[in-house]
């Protein structure tokens, strides 16, 4: 029942009460006759119970208020709570039932804006992580792109001499200047091949996704190092999961990746040596790979700075000191992680975790490409 | 058949004079223009056969000077020199009417076994389709 019509009937209880006790006051007590003085005394319990109603419904208000506030106020400092459901059905019940709807909702509301604070900072850091390798793309790039002209022009000088010295008659020092000039152009294609790897990671700020068999990928870089494999006779064991799901990533720069760290695992065996390579899902997150080789090993000191570029532990002349810093960045760009364990006289393994999909971060894939248009 | 006659357009002047020397020495005619404003004028008056063109010029986008090239009826092939070892610019540069392109530092003996190469092919077009323009058109 409503609380007006609660109110209205106690009121009215009241002003009857109050009129026929004004009543017998104006007739006096001992002018009543037994009957009409029952009557009265009736009367009086109707007025206490009308108090009684009145003071219980005035406190029930004042009561659900209270309980209100309170609860607003453990909403306010992040507690929640549940509450009884009142026993009565009129406006403070459903008062409270429409709070506690508000509050259920507010709270989905508090989680989901916690959520979205969490993805924001996650997409954050990787926004910087890609701006940081964007920049040093631009770096390397700008670099490499000025070198260029100089290390053009130094070709063609060598080359102009040799080219003089080689039509010259006899003439003493002809072999030594010979062989002197031929040595310079042979560097330059060294600082040449440097040059073209720096601007290729410039290049890899561009991503391009498809859907494709990362086992199948595998398969086909071992295939490109069939020669080296013959050489030495290495054994390569396969592990390779079957039905292992399908990857969306950019299948070009993972070829790249995969070609440099087998490489390296070829490279490291003596003959006859052993080269694993095992595919499998991680934490029904993503792929994870693993090449294990039983070359020699590398120390930890080598190990701290192995994905550094230009770090390389090759004599002069072979290898660039780029392979690992830029498949390195490949893969953390495609989403991944690159790790590498190693234990001197047993080998060393190299780890590869990728998501089933790459998550873009939009924006600087576009800016690479515009910028790579310059040049 | 004679060897062609190369114009190398190319700012770097220390580089495109010492290929044009280095050119001269293997038997072609050659010569190398420095600035971009002189090179329609110089194959005009000069009619090379085969133009080394540098897509890095100072102050004009290699590639617009290209489609000028092409666009100045001139039956020459224009070979294109770059930096950039990208796929995008091999595929501009081809659509842009370009016969081949090569990346710095240039070998020597690939550039020749180039020239040479586009010129007779280009010769040949020529003498069947006597018509048809480098760039393809009637």
């Amino acid at each position: 029942m409503k609380i007006r019509n609660k109110l209205l009937f106690a009121f009215g209880l009241y002003l009857l009460v109050s009129l026929s006790l004004g009543f017998i006051a104006y007739q006096g007590l001992d002018a009543l006759t037994n009957t009409q003085r029952l009557f009265f005394y009736v009367l009086i319990a109707v007025a206490l119970l009308g108090a009684v109603l009145t003071i219980r419904l005035a406190a029930r208000i004042a009561n659900s208020i209270r309980n209100l506030d309170r609860a607003m106020k453990k909403i306010a400092t992040g507690d929640s709570e549940t509450r009884e459901d009142s026993a009565q059905k009129d406006e403070i019940a459903s008062l409270e039932t429409s709070f506690r709807e508000m509050e259920a909702r507010l709270h989905n509301t508090v989680s989901s804006l916690e959520l979205a604070v969490r993805n924001l900072h996650e997409k954050q850091e990787q926004l910087v992580a890609s701006e940081e390798l964007a920049s040093l793309g631009r770096i390397a790039a700008g670099v490499a792109h000025e070198i260029n002209n100089p290390l053009s022009i130094i070709n063609e000088k060598a080359g102009l001499i040799r080219d003089i010295i080689r039509s010259a008659g006899d003439i003493p020092h002809k072999e030594n200047i010979e062989t002197t000039s031929k040595s310079i152009i042979d560097n330059v294609k060294r600082c040449r091949a440097i040059t073209h790897q720096l601007l290729g990671f410039a290049r890899h700020m561009i991503v391009t996704l498809e859907e494709f068999d990362l086992n199948a990928l595998i398969e086909e870089v071992t295939g490109f190092l069939d020669r080296e494999i013959t050489e030495k006779r290495v054994r390569i064991e396969r592990n390779l999961r079957a039905g292992l799901p399908s990857i969306t990533s950019d299948k070009g720069q993972l070829q790249q990746v995969f070609l440099n760290i087998i490489k390296n695992a070829v490279d490291a065996v003596p003959e006859e040596g052993i080269v694993r390579i095992s595919t499998g899902t991680k934490n029904n997150t993503g792929l994870a790979v693993s090449i294990q080789d039983n070359g020699y090993g590398i120390h930890q000191k080598v190990l701290d700075h192995i994905f550094e570029p230009f770090f390389t532990t090759k004599t002069k002349g072979k290898g660039t000191g780029l392979g690992l810093f830029i498949s390195y960045g490949i893969v953390k760009q495609l989403g991944g992680n690159l790790t590498v364990e190693s234990e001197i006289g047993r080998g060393t393994t190299f780890r590869i975790d990728l998501p089933f999909r790459v998550r873009l971060v939009g924006r600087k894939g576009e800016d690479a490409e515009t910028e790579s248009a310059h040049y | 058949m004679p060897k062609p006659k190369v114009l190398i357009i190319d700012d770097e002047q220390e580089f495109a004079s010492t290929l044009s020397k280095r050119l001269v020495f293997r038997g072609f005619d050659s010569l190398a223009v420095f600035h971009a404003e002189h090179a329609l004028s110089s194959i005009a008056e000069e009619h090379p056969e085969v133009v080394l063109l540098d897509l890095g010029l100072e102050g004009i986008s290699g590639m617009d000077m290209l489609r000028a090239i092409r666009a100045s009826g001139t039956d020459c092939v224009v070979i294109v020199l770059t930096g950039v070892a990208d796929d995008h610019v091999f595929r501009e540069a081809g659509e842009a009417g370009a016969a081949d392109v090569l990346v710095k530092p240039i070998d020597i003996d690939i550039l020749v076994e180039r020239i040479n190469r586009t010129h007779s092919e280009n010769d040949r077009k020529r003498r069947h389709f006597p018509n048809r323009r480098a760039d393809g058109s009637q």
